[in-house]
């Protein structure tokens, strides 16, 4: 079986919570202390300080799926518009790839999705709106869970796999998303509320 | 903090429903704001002032008792009814009683100078009314006086104290025996003046009313430009006041003219043309420079960063969206005679410049070749804030690590831009009113990145030297340079008494500490002697880590990290597209994670990870037709005033360079 949504640690800044790591990823679901630790700004502010330099390394790509990098989406300079789409980018629309990034913090997430940015960040909708500082390379993520439900809030890097999709699209709740990523369905296994576990490991 | 409403019951007086428990209606807000309505006081400072027929709305918040409905209102100015339309529409803001309505008579204007008495009343459907009182005051400009101003150039730097300027001087032109061995361009200034820059709700103002407080002469909240507050949560329906650009493109048919080196929706670019209620609405501020703008203040160059809501959204960069885009209540369209706006996010807005005549720049090369043949001009040079000069000075000596980082290798200079502003504004016979703004002067200062701060400063100098230049060819030309606030209490606190080697040194050893960044290594008083900079033909130090460098302190500071040396990246800005992503995903996310290694920890005085604004009073320097009229010490709405004064019924004195 494979698992699609891997949690992986943050292991130097976060001493309490150390997870578990394997080739497959984190093997505990978070508790409930560590998901209201988590929803603490403060604490949030001390992971998301150079939580990439922190990066364990991936296992390796199934076959059929193709690593992607956030800083692969789009040429370095700018043209004389806007951004311009990497020739990867545009080919591995409608392949499987995966990425590696950080669940957005939102005050109004929207079920079944959550927005993966290169770093950990969080945005107040509640307080401004769409207006923010999410830079374009954010990726819209649809995560196969029961209707309605909503993603947990998952502090520390994610390595997701799932198809690609590019192209600017309207969004249900009013943000426009440019690149998109459907995860694996796991049969009918909401895979991030219950995905598999086992303990933890000093 | 309302202590008193002068809001007379009439029925009461009448002692009609005194046994009644039908209570009158409330008038929690007159606008404009006045001191007689909160606090029954009419004496002055008048907290509203306004040209001669320049048009601001009046607008009341109603609050009926419980059950009732408001029918009727009238806004009564020295006794005489206001004619016109009054729309009624509920209030939305937190705490406010059921049925409490927001009443709006839009674009009044009064033209015969002096205090007037502005009334409310109301009725509710049981005929129980209520009368609330304030006042605002026509500006009289005195009599015709000689030479009228044509052109105004406004500069402002960002966040730029007194301290900003003196640093800026010590690094380009050195001090030896107790003397600068030459001025600054702002230094030549023959009038200073000194403003204070509260706003309408802190004593600590942000850049929005810290801007709009010279273009439209009154006092706004932060956050808000162009507007006064007001109870609906909708940040495009404020009661509005006319900008100085509106005015006089409609009474005079000026141009204006808006540069800054930050994203243009930034506030203090906004806050020469835009009404909104939140600084922040970026596709409808941006939508608002072409709908509005562009027709109703003759908006005729439009230089900066901000791309990215210039864009569709089917373009990857673009930041457009329907949460920050604007609609206006048909009243308030139908009243401004503007246009309603919509929900556009793929609407393809450098499209737009072009298709009303803007030749559109997208780099400093552009720039260069398109001013002379261009009637008018829209320049956006990065996604969002421009680079400061620090990193383009050192894109443009072959060291581009940070431009090429950000994706735009080739972005004008200030003084670069300015020129280019000026080549357009002046093909107008009637003049134009341009906008020229350092903008981050204060973003670094709030940083509290002190090089690159003091680069901004003289880039900002080297562009105040060329509206010098350019005022002095076209004598009917008033300048102005100032600042909207102070930002991170910034002074000079002496100088480094070692070496630069030696400074590199211990910034790079753990045990540094307080000892050896701080209690070895700042020199006060005579310790510091005078710093040396070296200053390349691009008008740039060759290095800001000179032996024996100038060194900085923060009053508004929170906490950091310091070594003194030269920070090879900026802090994160958290606006850039790229900001998540390799390589500037490696920059510094704050100021707590820069400058670790030496160990010297220095705890801020503020929360957050930025140093913040200041109260204190800010220096103004004037040059040309005019400026005499700025010397003192005064409110910074007065600015507008004494601008206009010298626009509409001129000047006897013009002062030239000394």
């Amino acid at each position: 079986m494979r698992f699609q949504l891997l949690v992986l640690a943050t292991c130097s800044l976060v001493p309490p919570f150390v997870p578990a790591l394997s080739a497959h990823g984190r093997q505990t679901p978070p508790t409930q202390a560590e998901i209201a630790w988590s929803r603490t700004t403060a604490r949030w502010e001390n992971l998301r300080r150079d939580a990439r330099a922190f990066l364990p390394p991936r296992p390796p790509a199934p076959t059929g799926v193709t690593d992607l990098e956030f800083s692969e989406f789009f040429s370095p300079v700018v043209g004389d518009r806007g951004l311009e789409v990497t020739d990867k980018l545009r080919d591995l629309a409608g392949q499987r790839v995966r990425l590696v990034g950080f669940m957005v913090r939102q005050s109004l997430p929207t079920p079944g999705v959550l927005l993966l940015a290169p770093q950990p960040v969080q945005v107040d909708e509640v307080e401004y709106g769409a207006c923010d500082d999410l830079p374009p390379q954010i990726v819209r993520v649809f995560v196969p869970l029961t209707a309605g439900a909503q993603v947990p809030l998952t502090p520390g890097p994610l390595l997701l796999s799932g198809t690609l999709e590019v192209g600017q699209q309207p969004e249900p709740d009013g943000r426009n998303s440019f690149i998109r990523l459907r995860l694996d369905a796991p049969g009918l296994t909401p895979h991030i509320a219950a995905r598999p576990v086992a303990s933890a490991a000093p | 903090m309302k202590l008193k409403h002068s809001v007379l019951t009439l029925a009461a007086l009448c002692g009609l429903l005194a046994s009644s428990a039908l209570a009158a209606p409330t008038i929690s807000r007159l606008t404009p704001p006045s001191a007689l309505f909160s606090y029954g006081d009419p004496k002055p400072p008048i907290i509203a002032r306004f040209l001669p027929g320049q048009r601001f709305d009046l607008q009341a918040t109603i609050q009926p008792d419980p059950g009732a409905i408001i029918v009727g209102v009238r806004f009564i100015v020295d006794g005489v009814s206001v004619p016109g339309p009054i729309t009624l529409v509920l209030a939305n803001t937190a705490g406010l009683p059921a049925n409490t309505v927001v009443a709006s008579q839009r674009a009044y204007s009064n033209a015969t100078p002096g205090i007037h008495t502005l009334q409310v009343t109301t009725t509710d459907n049981r005929g129980v009314s209520s009368v609330a009182t304030g006042n605002f005051e026509v500006v009289a400009l005195g009599n015709a006086a000689g030479n009228k101003i044509k052109n105004i150039i406004f500069m402002i730097g960002d966040g730029m104290g007194i301290a900003h300027r003196t640093a800026a001087r010590i690094v380009a032109n050195g001090v030896s025996q107790g003397k600068a061995l030459s001025p600054l361009a702002m230094d030549t200034f023959p009038i200073t003046g000194i403003l204070q820059t509260t706003s309408l709700n802190s004593i600590v103002t942000d850049s929005a009313p810290g801007a709009s407080c010279y273009s439209t002469g009154n006092k706004q909240n932060n956050n808000q430009e162009g507007v006064f507050p007001d109870d609906t949560t909708d940040p495009f329906d404020n009661p509005r006041m006319e900008y100085l650009g509106e005015y006089l493109a409609r009474t005079q048919g000026k141009s204006l003219g808006i540069v800054a080196t930050s994203d243009v929706f930034d506030a203090t670019p906004a806050a020469w043309a835009i009404h909104t209620a939140n600084r922040g609405a970026g596709t409808g501020i941006c939508d608002q420079f072409l709908d509005e703008a562009a027709t109703k203040s003759n908006l005729t160059v439009l230089l900066g960063g901000g791309r990215k809501w210039f864009l569709p959204s089917t373009t990857p960069g673009s930041a457009r969206a329907n949460s920050s885009d604007y609609v206006l209540p048909a009243e308030l369209a139908t009243g401004w005679g503007v246009a309603a706006g919509a929900l556009d996010p793929n609407r393809d807005l450098i499209g737009g410049f072009q298709s009303v005549g803007f030749t559109y720049a997208a780099n400093a090369t552009q720039l260069r070749a398109s001013a002379a043949g261009a009637t008018k001009l829209l320049g956006l040079f990065a996604l969002s804030n421009m680079n400061v000069a620090f990193d383009k000075i050192d894109g443009r000596r072959g060291n581009g690590s940070v431009v090429n980082d950000y994706g735009f290798p080739d972005q004008p200079m200030l003084d670069e831009m300015t020129d280019a502003a000026l080549t357009v504004l002046n093909k107008n016979p009637k003049g134009f009113v341009v906008m020229i703004e350092a903008a981050s002067i204060d973003k670094q200062a709030h940083n509290m990145d002190s090089e690159r701060w003091i680069l901004d400063t003289l880039e900002f100098d080297r562009a105040v030297a060329r509206a010098r230049a350019f005022a002095a060819v076209n004598p009917d030309t008033l300048v102005i340079v100032t600042a909207d606030h102070e930002c991170a209490g910034v002074n000079i606190i002496g100088a480094s008494t070692v070496s630069a080697v030696s400074l590199a040194t211990r910034a790079a050893s753990p045990t540094s500490g307080v000892a050896g960044l701080r209690d070895q290594v700042v020199g006060v008083y005579e310790a510091a002697g005078f710093p040396v900079y070296n200053i390349l033909a691009d008008g740039y130090p060759e290095s800001t880590n000179p032996n024996r460098k100038m060194l900085i302190g923060y009053a508004g500071n929170s906490d950091r990290y310091e070594d003194w040396v030269s920070n090879a990246q900026p802090i994160r800005d958290s606006q850039q597209p790229f900001n998540g992503t390799a390589p500037l995903n490696t920059y510094p996310s704050d100021p707590t994670r820069r400058d670790v290694t030496g160990g010297y920890f220095i705890a801020g005085q503020v929360p957050g990870s930025s140093a913040v604004h200041t109260a204190s009073d800010i220096p103004l320097y004037a040059y040309g037709r005019g400026a005499v009229a700025f010397t003192g010490s005064y409110d910074n709405t007065d600015v507008f005033f004494k601008m206009m004064s010298g626009v509409l019924v001129g000047t006897t004195t013009t002062l030239s360079e000394r």
